[in-house]
């Protein structure tokens, strides 16, 4: 620098003229001294303006930093949250039914708390005027006993703007999200419930995803409509049967959707969590159609003539004897349902009308035992099933799959089945003999058939078989006009203590919906029924109470679910081989 | 001429500093005024899945059933039957 300067100091003797110069000049004399003085002033003069240079620099600095932040505030980190945040969001995604009619949905309500309340009697006098539900006493003692007192949760407008006007100065509100189930009970098994922090407990709830980068609306395969009516007439059912409990699901036989469960009794999800401790509602959160195990008696031949038919071991016009004593214990012969036995020889089709149990286990040695449990097991009654919710039950097997197993089996005992997979193999045998899947969420394809369980044939004659029931037999009264209903009815016996007999029965029907090309299954179920002789129910068999039941959800639900209504279309008797052939004697 | 570069300078800053202020006190405002709106925003969405889920409650299928039920004697409601619908048979359909 000092270099700078004295190169500087050589120039300045040149200039003239320069007014302090030349009053230093005057005023001293001394050419070297003038000089000095005249180059120290210079030297300042240049650092004054260095220094000026800085200054402007930095200040200009600050004004363009300035001015950007106070026209961008966007770029700066302090920004008021409320500008940034601009949207709601709710924390768990919405659920719809299959026609998008919300079924969950989350609310913002507040928390109201109290935070170290200075006088406690006074606060707690008046906090009792605006939540009446509070005892003062005990809010007395909780608001000395601790600091932090929640006094509600999900308070209303109306109670909010109360509690700021009681005069009480330590309350505090906290906004919570509460979860809505505009629906009550319907469908509540298949929902399920949350928790106070919105953790999910069972069902849909439980397994929809928590993250928010994951929150999509659900479409559930349930139509809201039908469920009504589904739980509906199973609790109808309930009263006038007098029966302990009641289920009943519809689903989809070409997709695997259901589109309807009903598990009664139920509960309803938004009060639940009050109401845990009650042992009532505890039992009534089983999924009795998902959970459940059951024995569901004759609705199971259906699935005996089906592997029969479909192992070629008989064809339609087989002759069975049904007095035939068929030995399943030492000195024990197997009976039919009511002892009611044909005394002359039956074809299968009949076997089934009649719902003969001899003639099912003459049919089950026919087809045996592997073969009978093989047929089972792709028909998914013998495994665990996947399913969109935890609550979901397992098959009930026998210890060893004897020949007195395999004859029991045939007409449905001693083997315990989720009604929703029976229900689902039922269908992968209508449909065409493809198996599918039970699913709670809506498919986009509609037609999700996997592998092949039964031939195409065998569909047709069991589809046959099943309308032969209905129009004739045990099923008579699920004969809705203009569908041509297809299914059978069953009468289990309910063990208890390691025997059966006497511990009531448990009555079915499963059928389908319309006949001609089945688009529905349906299971309808009920525990311990009983006879009503003065509303006209004469008995408790299936034929008085699951049958009718069945026939009532069908007429009220087909309609909704688009169903082709004719009057006209039934199922005739499938053309194949064995029926031609057999064509001349049947017409001796 | 420095000083009249001080003083235009100075001038300058000053300008500056009351445009910033009053640019700053006019975010201040319009910050309060979005804020508001945002608020109120949120209470309307608020209300609207109020009203959402006030709607579905409303017509739920149990609620339509009793009320069609009680007043039966008007209104002549009941649930739709097979023969109600009629179905039209597209022409591909027939072929």
């Amino acid at each position: 620098m000092g270099k700078i300067f004295k190169n500087k100091l050589i120039k300045t003797k040149v200039i003239a003229g320069d007014d302090i110069g030349v009053f230093f000049k005057a005023d001293t004399g001394n050419t070297n001294d003038e000089l000095l003085t005249n180059n120290s002033l210079k030297v300042s003069k240049e650092r004054l303006h260095l220094a000026k240079f800085f200054f402007v620099l930095i200040f200009s600095i600050f004004i363009i930093r300035s001015t950007s932040l106070a026209i961008f505030p966007g770029e700066v980190r302090s920004v008021p949250r409320s500008i940034v945040s601009k949207t709601i969001e709710n924390p768990l995604p919405e659920v719809f039914d299959r026609n998008n009619k919300l079924l969950v949905t989350s609310v913002k309500t507040k928390r109201a708390s109290i935070r170290n309340p200075v006088n406690p009697e006074e606060t707690a006098r008046l906090i009792k005027a605006v939540l009446p539900a509070w005892d003062e006493n005990r809010l007395i003692e909780k608001l000395k006993k601790r600091s932090y007192v929640e006094l509600a949760d999900n308070i209303s407008d109306i109670e909010h703007y109360d509690i700021l006007n009681s005069g009480v100065a330590e309350v505090e509100f906290h906004p919570v999200w509460r979860r809505i189930y505009t629906n009550k009970e319907l469908a509540s098994h298949i929902i399920g419930y949350s928790g106070r922090d919105l953790v999910g407990l069972s069902g849909i709830e439980k397994t929809i995803p928590r993250s928010k980068l994951l929150h999509n609306n659900i479409k559930l395969s349930i139509d809201i409509t039908v469920q009504f009516y589904l739980e509906d007439e199973i609790k109808k059912g309930i009263e006038l049967y007098n029966a302990d409990s009641g289920f009943g699901v519809i689903i989809d036989v070409m997709s695997g959707e259901v589109i309807a469960s009903a598990s009664l009794p139920t509960f309803d999800p938004n009060t639940i969590n009050q109401n845990y401790s009650n042992s009532e509602y505890k039992k009534s959160t089983f999924n009795q159609v998902m959970q459940g195990s059951y024995e569901l008696g004759s609705v199971m031949k259906i699935l005996t003539l089906a592997m029969a038919l479909e192992d070629n071991k008989i064809n339609l016009n087989d002759e069975f004897d049904d007095t035939l004593c068929i030995k399943i214990a030492a000195n024990r012969c197997l009976n039919n349902y009511n002892n009611d036995n044909a005394l002359e020889p039956i074809k299968p089709v009949k076997c089934l009308v009649r719902s003969s149990n001899r003639c099912m286990a003459q049919i089950a040695q026919l087809v045996g035992r592997s073969k009978q449990k093989s047929f089972l097991q792709d028909a998914g009654l013998l495994d665990e099933y996947f399913l969109e919710i935890f609550e979901t039950g397992s098959p009930i097997l026998p210890d060893k799959w004897s020949n007195n197993s395999m004859i029991t089996i045939s007409f449905g005992q001693g083997l315990g089945v989720v009604p929703l997979s029976f229900a689902s193999g039922i269908a992968s045998i209508i449909n065409g003999g493809y198996k599918i899947k039970p699913t709670l969420y809506t498919v986009n394809d509609s037609d999700q058939r996997g592998e092949s369980i039964v031939r195409e044939e065998v569909s047709e004659k069991i589809r046959y078989a099943m309308r032969q029931v209905v129009k004739n037999g045990s099923g008579k009264k699920a004969d809705i006009l203009g569908y041509a209903v297809i299914g059978k009815t069953g009468t289990a016996d309910i063990p208890c203590e390691g025997s059966y007999g006497g511990c009531g029965i448990r009555t079915s029907f499963v059928g389908a919906f319309p006949g001609w090309n089945p688009r529905y299954a349906l299971l309808v179920s009920f525990e311990r029924p009983k006879a009503n002789i003065k509303k006209g129910i004469l008995r408790n068999s299936s034929y008085w109470n699951a049958g009718p039941a069945a026939g009532n959800i069908i007429r009220l639900v087909a309609p909704i679910l688009g169903v082709e209504y004719n009057e006209t279309k039934e199922i005739k008797l499938p053309l194949h081989n064995d029926l031609i052939n057999a064509r001349p004697k049947e017409t001796l | 001429m420095f000083k009249v570069f001080v003083y235009s300078l100075f001038l300058t800053f000053i300008s500056l500093i009351v445009f910033n202020q009053v640019i700053s006190h006019e975010i201040k405002n319009q910050t309060r005024e979005l804020n508001k709106i945002n608020s109120s925003i949120r209470y309307q969405e608020n209300k609207e899945i109020l009203l959402k889920t006030d709607w579905v409650v409303r017509t739920s299928p149990a609620r339509l059933k009793d009320l069609a039920e009680k007043h039966f004697t008007k209104l002549r409601l009941e649930p739709a039957k097979g023969e109600n619908i009629k179905f039209i048979k597209l022409e591909e359909e027939k072929k």
